[in-house]
């Protein structure tokens, strides 16, 4: 066992982060852009060359946005990995009872969790969800093939899933990088590796499952090693 | 509602003759380049419709009455309509579409982003848009009311070259009162005479004495804004603005709730295992 894995876990491979990190640079992208255009602060910054490349900035965020889950789907083996977003229990409901006295003040009393908790679940849920809402919808608002009205729809639509997507995000992103309890696991999708303590307490179930196979590895080698 | 004093274009269809001097004399102020012809079959009209570089359009209906086996030839001034409730002024994101102080929509096309908003609410559906890849449109170009003619006291192109005073360029009241009047008088030969623009869309700074029904024409019986617009305005926007806000005042408390506390519980938690270290070394 070397020192890294003494003290650190695996958690991600690389493709897992290269489609985080692209899905990611989209939203950021096309949330600015977006933005830009939504609120009216910004409209004497909006002139043609200025707002035709916004509009094309926020295209190929989309398009990043959309294309790298795809890729993801069709060459990942964890291709269904999404599929643990749906899959809630009575355990989900105990962290979401507890999760405000711990976010805020600290302490105990989570329910153990699995390598998703019920918060990285529901933002997953929501960026499942609204992503295809929004993947859609800016479909149909980028090519004029529908009616005036069905577009008008199209935008509420976009408009909505937009701002649920953006809290949510905030939210993501805050705590992975401002939170003092848990900024540390920005490393496990910044290097693929989390920090053993950090998993043990936050991910118990999936940390657990993570050291019976790392044992049994290690057995599995020890193994060989005697036979040879 | 349309002011009184607003100015008017009063287009009076039983004049018109179809010339198209109207649809050259805007292109030519405007600057704007020869299309494509494009035959539409049955008809003198060219091109099929509007576009970019077309914003008014004369439109040529024929109608074949065969109870008194006659042909009615109908032709009018197709272009923005210039509603006093405009409901692309009320999307337009870069404020490339306003309310011009004599009552007309104006239109700024340097501070165009090609969005389509517009489009999406017009009940005339008037926008048209330069196409461009890969975003789909450029700049939009409607009927601006000549703003820069106007401005200057001059009549806007149209009515200046009609050469049958079928336009006439006139004050909002002035031009209703004397719709109505036109009405009754031609009413005897066109028993389906009536004025379109003085109710629809809280006034239109267009006013026309037609002969047929609206819908002969094609135009929206009872025009109206889309709902969506309005609950866009006053709930969609200032419910994100109000929970954007509010997320970022949570997630600051967040901070510093969590920090004084967490700082405490990790100070004694250090203590622990450090001793924890050092027992082991």
């Amino acid at each position: 066992m070397n020192k890294r894995k003494k003290t650190l876990v695996k958690r991600y491979n690389l493709p897992d982060m290269i489609m985080h990190w692209t899905v990611a640079a989209g939203f950021v992208l096309a949330l600015l852009t977006g933005y830009a255009v939504f609120f009216e602060g910004t409209s004497a910054l909006l002139v043609n060359e200025v707002g035709n490349f916004i509009r094309l900035l926020h295209r190929i965020g989309g398009v990043l946005f959309v294309v790298a889950p795809i890729l993801y789907f069709i060459f990942s083996k964890k291709r269904f990995g999404f599929l643990r977003a749906f899959k809630w229990n009575k355990s989900d409901f105990g962290w979401l009872l507890a999760a405000p006295k711990h976010y805020f003040v600290g302490g105990d009393g989570m329910p153990p969790q699995e390598k998703y908790n019920t918060g990285q679940k529901l933002f997953y849920l929501f960026a499942v969800v609204f992503g295809v809402f929004l993947a859609i919808s800016g479909f149909i608002l980028w090519f004029n093939w529908f009616s005036a009205t069905t577009q008008l729809v199209t935008l509420f639509i976009h408009d909505v899933s937009a701002v649920l997507l953006t809290l949510f995000f905030f939210v993501h992103v805050y705590l992975v990088i401002f939170h003092p309890a848990d900024r540390t696991s920005f490393n496990a999708m910044a290097t693929g590796y989390m920090d053993r303590e950090y998993a043990k307490h936050h991910h118990e179930l999936w940390y657990n499952e993570v050291k019976a196979q790392e044992e049994k590895e290690n057995n599995h080698s020890d193994f060989y090693k005697k036979n040879a | 509602m349309a002011k009184k004093r607003d100015k008017v274009i009063l287009v009076d269809t039983t004049l018109c003759t179809g010339c198209k001097a109207c649809q050259v004399a805007c292109k030519e102020w405007h600057n704007l380049p020869a299309t494509e012809f494009e035959h539409v079959p049955g008809t003198y009209q060219n091109p099929a419709d509007r576009n970019a570089n077309t914003p008014m359009l004369m439109r040529f209906i024929e109608q074949y009455d065969k109870s008194t086996d006659t042909m009615d030839w109908i032709f009018w001034k197709d272009q923005c309509m210039h509603c006093t409730d405009a409901p692309c002024v009320e999307v337009c994101p870069s404020d490339a579409l306003f309310h011009h102080g004599d009552g007309f929509v104006g239109f700024n096309q340097d501070t165009c982003i090609g969005c389509t908003y517009c489009a999406k609410v017009c009940p005339f559906d008037i926008p048209r848009f330069e196409v461009e890849a890969p975003t789909g449109s450029k700049r939009m170009n409607k009927c601006d009311f000549c703003q820069d003619r106007v401005t200057n006291g001059e009549e806007p192109a149209c009515v200046r070259t009609c050469p049958t005073n079928s336009l006439e360029f006139d004050t909002w009241q002035n031009a209703v009162d004397k719709a109505y009047k036109r009405v009754e008088e031609i009413k005897d030969q066109f028993p389906d005479a009536n004025v379109y623009g003085d109710t629809e869309m809280g006034g239109l700074h267009y006013i026309y004495i037609l002969t047929e029904k609206p819908e002969t024409y094609g135009l929206p019986v009872e025009p109206k804004t889309n709902e969506l617009v309005s609950f866009r305005r006053d709930v969609v926007k200032p419910a994100t603005e109000l929970l954007m806000g509010a997320t970022a005042v949570g997630l600051l408390t967040n901070l510093i709730v969590s920090s004084a506390n967490y700082g405490k519980e990790d100070k004694e938690k250090d203590e622990v295992t450090t001793d924890g270290d050092d027992n082991h070394e």
